[in-house]
């Protein structure tokens, strides 16, 4: 599981200060990096909500609201619950039996979808030529087999496609790996993007390039064009129901029986915060109030 | 008895001051070495860990090999150096020979400035510009050459202001001396001053060569960052630096992977530490001749 040493360090510190100021007045909460821009997010909106804790919760005290975010990685999101770092993790993929079995039957919830989808820009010639990849096309591609555009279907021209990619840091690479590529390996020519940001850019600007990128980038960008995989489209529907295969959840967990303090936060991310989730880019999993 | 007392806490805060950045030095040199593998995985030899073996972490089995890395940053190194050493050296000789001492007094300023600007800066610049004119005629724009073009543009100062440095270093009275000769003066230039002036001039290219070398951000944007064997300038490529960046965060510590990047890390420091050595070498020689 991915981890970054640098900042569950810094966390680390960050926790020892905290817990040194605040220490029952506040919650900790860590783990993936995907989840940690909309969980700081929502975090500031419940501080925002919620000045104090009598607030959230009328037997608590007066004490002001906080809530520490970090990331760590959501391998840290599961140790850092099982040795009391935090008492929330953030989790990119679905816990393992040994995590579910070690954390003692945790509170554990889907807050979030993050879907991969591929991509090019609209004045791409693929835009016109097709609707959708099989799996077995998008390996040809991204393993560099297929370079040019006609072998993807003689009517196009023979020009190189440019493949674009996040670095590995991206939690998208990882599920494409798993789920796509299985065996074969990612074309050594790719080019990588540190952020998703970057690679939009590029993207919109070049003819040839394609991309498979987190959903939420794509969907409301009017010069980009989304396809289907294996015949499903990445709707939020087919997404959340399963029936479009790349993606996967992200969970937020909290220890069984844990205090009322650290349930009012769950449940808030689950309500108010979805409204988050989309703007983020990222597909709710329950009614946006 | 003030005086003893302010010198003694003087002497001795100075030399505390140097144990720490000595010892500073010391422990980071440490930490790399004590963090780095060679080879980094079971069952992978040296020589494709260094040479032969692709780089691709998160394939099934994963492979761990840095040649791919080498070879661009040498090619980029190695051409922005090629490309920044003959305007350096004329910028230098100018600067040195021919300026008036008020074009001189605005101009070294400026060559400063140059050497002050942020890496991401340059590397914006080259890629909302350099880039998208290549993109015309090439898939991408994104190429060897584009990030050896704007890392010569930020090893020019560093070049320049050495090579001056050692062209005025070069005493006025031998210069004096060849012209009474009555030999012109770009004769008396390139038979006495220049020649007297190489090894400093050297030693500036190679200190740009070092400079080339550490630099990240700006390769990392222009190269594609694109883990294969360039095969030429208009292809892409990863630079050592730019892996490092890249793959670092999202290593688990002491992992296999963790191991390569920092053995990479390990060779990529220990090339700039040679480089600087021969500096140091040739900048002693200089000096020793320029005492005779």
């Amino acid at each position: 599981m991915p981890t970054n040493s640098r900042l569950s360090a810094a966390a680390l510190l960050a926790f020892a200060a905290a817990a040194a100021h605040a220490q029952d007045a506040s919650i900790r909460v860590g783990g993936s990096t995907t989840a940690l821009p909309i969980i700081s997010t929502c975090a500031a909106h419940f501080m925002e909500k919620y000045t104090t804790w009598d607030k959230v919760d009328p037997a608590a005290g007066k004490e002001q609201t906080v809530v520490y975010v970090t990331g760590g990685g959501s391998g840290f999101g599961v140790k850092g619950l099982l040795n009391g770092t935090i008492d929330v993790g953030l989790v990119s993929r679905d816990l393992k039996d040994t995590e579910i079995t070690s954390l003692n039957q945790p509170a554990m919830h889907v807050f979030a979808r993050d879907a991969v989808a591929i991509a090019t820009n609209t004045t791409n010639p693929l835009a016109k030529a097709k609707q959708g990849f099989s799996s077995a096309e998008l390996a040809g591609i991204f393993s560099g087999q297929m370079q040019q555009l006609s072998a993807l279907d003689s009517r196009l021209p023979s020009k190189t496609m440019v493949l674009l990619t996040r670095d590995a840091s991206g939690g998208v690479t990882e599920i494409f790996q798993e789920r796509v590529m299985k065996e074969q390996r990612l074309a050594a020519g790719r080019l990588q993007f540190p952020s998703t940001a970057a690679l939009i850019r590029k993207l919109e600007t070049n003819d040839a390039a394609i991309a498979f990128v987190s959903a939420g980038a794509v969907g409301q960008d009017s010069q980009l064009k989304m396809y289907a995989v294996d015949g499903v489209t990445p709707t939020q529907e087919n997404i959340i129901n399963g029936k479009y295969a790349l993606n996967r959840p992200m969970l937020i967990v909290a220890k069984a029986n844990a205090p009322a303090k650290v349930q009012r936060f769950v449940e808030y991310v689950l309500g108010d915060c979805q409204a988050t989730v989309r703007e983020m880019g990222f597909v709710p999993v329950r009614a946006v109030r | 008895m003030y005086d003893t007392l302010g010198d003694a806490l003087l002497r001795r805060g100075s030399l505390l001051a140097l144990c720490v950045a000595v010892a500073l030095l010391a422990l980071i040199v440490g930490f790399i070495v004590s963090e780095s593998r060679l080879p980094p995985a079971p069952g992978l030899s040296l020589s494709d860990f260094l040479f032969f073996e692709r780089w691709d972490p998160s394939g099934q089995p994963p492979k761990y090999g840095i040649g791919h890395a080498w070879v661009a940053t040498l090619l980029i190194v190695g051409l922005a150096v090629a490309l920044a050493t003959p305007l350096a050296l004329v910028i230098a000789v100018f600067l040195s020979e021919i300026a008036p001492p008020a074009v001189r007094s605005l101009a070294e300023p400026m060559l400063q400035l140059l050497a002050g600007i942020p890496a991401v800066v340059y590397g914006f610049v080259g890629y909302a510009t350099l880039v998208p004119l290549l993109e015309r005629w090439l898939p991408t724009g994104e190429t060897i050459l584009i990030a050896a073009v704007v890392l010569a543009l930020m090893v020019l100062p560093f070049i320049a202001a050495s090579a001056a440095e050692a062209l005025s270093l070069v005493g006025r009275d031998l210069r004096r001396a060849g012209l009474s000769l009555g030999v012109s003066r770009w004769y008396a230039f390139s038979r006495v001053t220049l020649r007297k002036a190489t090894p400093g001039v050297l030693a500036g290219v190679i200190l740009g060569m070092g400079r080339g070398l550490g630099e990240t951000l700006a390769v990392l944007m222009l190269a594609g960052n694109s883990p294969i064997f360039p095969d030429g300038l208009l292809s892409r490529g990863q630079p050592l630096t730019a892996l490092i960046a890249t793959d670092l965060g999202e290593s688990a510590i002491h992992s296999e992977r963790y191991y390569a990047l920092f053995s990479a890390g390990l060779l990529l420091m220990l090339s700039v530490i040679a480089i600087n050595l021969l500096v140091l070498q040739i900048k002693r020689k200089f000096i020793g001749a320029g005492r005779n």
